[in-house]
């Protein structure tokens, strides 16, 4: 007991206290209820802490060991901001708590993500209440990221939304005359060559972007969805790019029409389940290009098993499902999964290991980023190969010959896209190991959103299995 | 030969541009011997009536969004003036007609530190009696919201209640400040404008659990609607315990639905509760009293009035509705209520009767064969004022004030108008072009009479100018 009071004793002797307020940097208002984040550098033995502000914005940090921290904050739609960054957005400076002093009033202002706002405009240029319109990242693959309706005026606001440059677009569907009109990218391009993309910073509210809706037959598909017998069923969803919808439901042979279709490609996916609810499935693409009659979508018999994604290492392995309308949630991929037919990516966990190889049924899985994709539907196994052997890299970051505290360092890919960032410690040395082999590019900066990426001043680094490569860097600075 | 036509133009009054596909109807007059025809204006807001008969007729057209109007308004809200067609008549004039957006409320919801509260729910009410909460909205990530689409008039705009990040709550609270309705700051929008900067001080308060127990014949899924003034949550479950957590303080409905089975109850909700719902097996309406008459229904849950249908022998869940008639010129309806229901009869808005109903209800029609009705001519400076408008309030007994239905009807080509199938009571009714029918002028020039049951009574009315 004796022993477990000087303990304590001497752990509450060296802590001290970090605190401060988190600010809205457009109003200079106080931002209740933020998640405050503190932590360590490499080397400094602590451990991540993260409180929430209270109402007046402000935060303590008890029971803080001395060494060196980076102070984080992150509030729903605000850009994460950070103690010392030169602006909101920015990486910030790590800071170092000493002995038994205060950690001194830390002030970190966020400023919120960046929203699109415009109009759906008819070609009298009055809004058309009601109007779908969608959002997608321009960058390959082009995704759609997220939807508003336009409101009485036609008006609509995307927020929300990560630095970036987006496509806009109307979705499809009838007029008040039965008239209809294409699903349009702004300004009044059916055709994605010919949309005029948008770009937004943190902060920023890209206002007055107008899309016209372009007029154009839009098409029908029509047929059956063979689901099993009463009291198993099933339901037929149809997916295109601007959203999905469930076309048909029920058990046995239910007939379907599905009308203001988009030409060009569509998904239909039949998922349901049998009497005793053994899960049926199936999965169709189409490019429409005309009317579709007697078209028949069953339900089959989705076997366990039917993929089995294999690792050689234990490691958690996360899966999503990829429609042309968007990305599903993540979930762990379960050993006894039978995930519905269709088009899957996965991704493992960085761990002391790095993905050698992800093979589809033999031949590599298409790859992007961290993402391996793959088909559910018929048999296929997916085998993952994790390797230990992985590559290394450290070095010192430097300003004029002096090492950068805490420097924040990014490392990626130029092949496969996969990056990496830390931060250095407080004698400015970094290391990152899980590296597969590669050419890298390795840099350092607090203001990455002004750096040039293709100045000279970053270092290209080609690593092999097992290295251990050292790259010392200059701090870039804009 | 004898045909001519009607055409013009629709245009949006702010901007001046044309709006395409708008409902255009040619109304006839009362003695004008045709049906009134609709159909759309064209891309570049045209339209055309062709082979239209010789008489008397209006214009009106309906948008989303937009205010009704007619031809030959004075401003866009009010009535339109008739026009004779003759035959063979010059089909070369253009009937333009302006359009006025309708009204909007816009502003936000915030915290103390007037940060903005993204995704809140937030409610608008009508101000007047009989409060209804009428439209719903969420803010954005800005923690704004804007509710378009409403007639001019005075609203109550209310946030919801919920649990911010942290896990505090706040309780359901009204523009400007404030949890009790007695301190709402009433928000009066005219057409065409938006009461912008509504911004709502939301309130911290604690918010309630309530666990339940389902019982449901054979364990069949039942949906519970949980239904206060601020809007509606539904689960989805099946027999056994349920728990809903973060319900604000106040009275809440909770309406049970399953196949063929469903209850309804009230319950004040100021601590955390317990409730025992039964989905109890449900038979249709017995209808008497309506011989082969339509009856149309519409629940009146807590958050608002739901959509209107025809009885057509379906189970209805128990709870509060509203039902209402349409009889013939020769016939009104006295009331819809429970049979055996002996207790005072309540009053009917707009037509609408409310009932409690249960389980088995059995729904008694009362018509009455001797409905009064009101006529006369309407004239300016003793002549005759063709296709004159003329409103009809019925008062409400209690609070003469508030009307409890509105009609409204043309004079035929010599000024005469009739109103028929009218219940008695009080009555307030006037003719103008230039007046909304609640300004402080219209109700004082306005004139008023008290009808016995089948009294025809005879009103010669003044057109009002301002």
């Amino acid at each position: 007991m004796r022993l477990l009071t000087i303990l304590l004793f001497a752990v509450c002797a060296h802590a001290a206290v970090v605190e401060g307020v988190i600010l809205d940097d457009e109003t200079g208002n106080p931002l209740a209820r933020t998640n405050v984040t503190l932590t360590p550098l490499p080397g400094t033995l602590a451990q991540e802490v993260t409180v929430r502000t209270g109402a007046r914005g402000a935060f303590v940090i008890l029971s803080v060991r001395p060494g060196w921290y980076v102070l984080r904050a992150t509030r729903r739609g605000y850009a994460p901001g950070e103690d010392g960054q030169s602006k909101p957005g920015r990486r910030g400076h790590a800071f170092e708590v000493a002995d038994d002093r205060a950690g001194g009033f830390h002030e970190i202002h966020m400023a919120h993500l960046a929203a699109i706002t415009g109009t759906v405009f008819d070609e009298n240029g009055i809004g058309i209440p009601n109007w779908q319109v969608h959002l997608y990242t321009t960058k390959k693959p082009m995704r759609r990221v997220a939807s508003a309706m336009t409101d009485d005026r036609g008006e609509f606001r995307l927020g929300e939304l990560n630095t970036g440059t987006y496509e806009v677009r109307s979705g499809p569907g009838p007029l008040e005359d039965k008239t209809t009109v294409f699903a349009t990218y702004s300004q009044a391009a059916v055709e994605l060559k010919d949309a005029l993309p948008v770009s937004v910073g943190i902060g920023e509210t890209k206002k007055n972007v107008a899309i016209r809706p372009v007029k154009g037959k839009l098409l029908s598909l029509s047929g059956t969805l063979q689901a099993p017998g009463f009291p198993g069923r099933a339901t037929l969803t149809l997916i295109t790019d601007t959203g999905r919808r469930a076309v048909a439901s029920g058990s046995g042979t239910v007939p379907f029409t599905a009308t203001d279709i988009q030409p060009g490609p569509v998904e239909l996916m039949v998922s349901g389940g049998d009497a005793i609810g053994t899960p049926c499935g199936s999965f169709t693409e189409l490019k429409i290009d005309k009317d579709e009659f007697n078209r028949s979508y069953p339900c089959s018999f989705i076997s366990p098993g039917g993929i089995q994604i294999t690792s050689n290492q234990k490691a958690p392995i996360i899966v999503r499902r990829v429609d042309l309308d968007g990305e599903s949630d993540l979930h762990a991929f379960g050993r006894d999964e039978m995930p519905v037919p269709g088009h899957w990516e996965l991704t493992v966990p960085r761990g002391g290991y790095y993905v050698q190889d992800v093979r589809c049924y033999g031949r590599p899985c298409p790859q992007a980023g961290d993402w391996y994709a793959f088909e559910s539907g018929s048999y296929r196994d997916v085998r993952i190969q994790l390797s230990t052997n992985y590559a290394t890299i450290s070095g010192i970051v430097k300003l004029k010959d002096s090492p950068v505290l805490g420097a924040p360092v990014f490392v990626t890919n130029i092949d496969t896209g996969q990056s990496w960032n830390v931060r250095a410690d407080p004698q400015g040395h970094y290391t990152v190991i899980g590296l597969g082999p590669g050419k890298y590019t390795v840099m350092s900066s607090f203001d990455v959103d002004e750096i040039n990426l293709s100045s000279k001043a970053i270092t290209d680094v080609q690593l092999y299995p097992g290295q251990t490569a050292t790259q010392d860097l200059e701090l870039l600075r804009p | 030969m004898n045909a001519a036509t009607v055409q013009g133009v629709i245009f949006d009054e702010e901007t001046s541009n044309p709006i395409a596909r708008s409902q255009v109807s040619l109304v006839p007059l009362p003695g004008t011997k045709t049906k009134s025809v609709t159909l759309l204006a064209d891309d570049h807001g045209r339209y055309i009536f062709s082979s239209v008969p010789p008489g008397w007729y209006i214009v009106r057209v309906s948008r989303i969004g937009f205010e009704t109007g007619e031809f030959g308004q004075l401003r866009p809200g009010l009535p339109g003036k008739p026009f004779e067609v003759k035959d063979d008549s010059d089909d070369d004039q253009l009937r333009q007609i302006l359009m006025r957006r309708q009204a909007a409320i816009s502003g936000s919801v915030v915290d103390d530190n007037n940060i903005g509260i993204p995704d809140w729910p937030v409610s608008i009410y009508t101000a007047r009696p009989p409060i209804k909460r009428i439209a719903g909205a969420k803010t954005n990530d800005r923690g704004d919201f804007r509710v378009g689409e409403l007639e001019r008039g005075t609203y109550i705009v209310r946030a919801g209640g919920g649990e911010l990040e942290d896990q505090s709550e706040l309780v359901p609270a009204y523009y400007k400040y404030g949890t009790a309705l007695s301190g709402a700051e009433p928000i009066f929008v005219r057409l065409g404008e938006t009461a912008a900067f509504t911004v709502i001080h939301t309130v911290a308060g604690q918010l309630f659990d309530l666990g339940g127990l389902v019982v449901a014949p054979d364990n069949r899924p039942v949906t519970i609607a949980l239904i206060s003034d601020s809007g509606r949550r539904t689960i989805s479950t099946k027999a056994g315990p349920f728990l809903v957590s973060g319900l604000a303080p106040g009275t809440w409905e909770i309406v049970a639905q399953g196949a063929g089975c469903g209850s309804d109850q009230m319950l004040l909700i100021d601590r955390n509760a317990f409730a025992r719902v039964e989905c109890n097996a449900l038979s249709a309406p017995i209808v008497t009293g309506a011989g082969s008459l339509p009856v149309y229904a519409r629940r009146a849950d807590l958050d608002g009035p739901g959509d209107e249908f025809e009885l057509r022998g379906q189970a209805l869940t128990p709870g509060h509705w509203e039902f209402m008639a349409r009889p013939s010129a020769d016939q009104y309806l006295v009331s819809i209520r429970n049979q055996g229901d002996t207790t005072a009869l309540p009053l009917a808005q707009d037509g609408w009767f409310p009932v409690e109903i249960g389980t088995a209800p059995h729904l008694q029609i009362n018509l009455s064969n001797k409905p009064a009705s009101i006529s006369g001519n309407v004239t300016a400076s003793s002549m005759p004022v063709t296709g004159a408008p003329v409103f009809l309030q019925l008062l409400n007994p209690v609070t003469p004030e508030l009307a409890l239905q509105s009609w409204e009807v043309r004079a035929d080509a010599q000024g005469h108008y009739v109103f028929n199938s009218l219940p008695p009571g009080d009555y307030r009714l006037m003719s103008s072009y230039e007046l909304d029918y609640d300004e402080p002028v219209a109700r004082e020039k306005s004139a008023t009479l008290r009808l016995t049951e089948g009294q025809s009574a005879d009103q010669p009315l003044e057109l009002l100018q301002p």
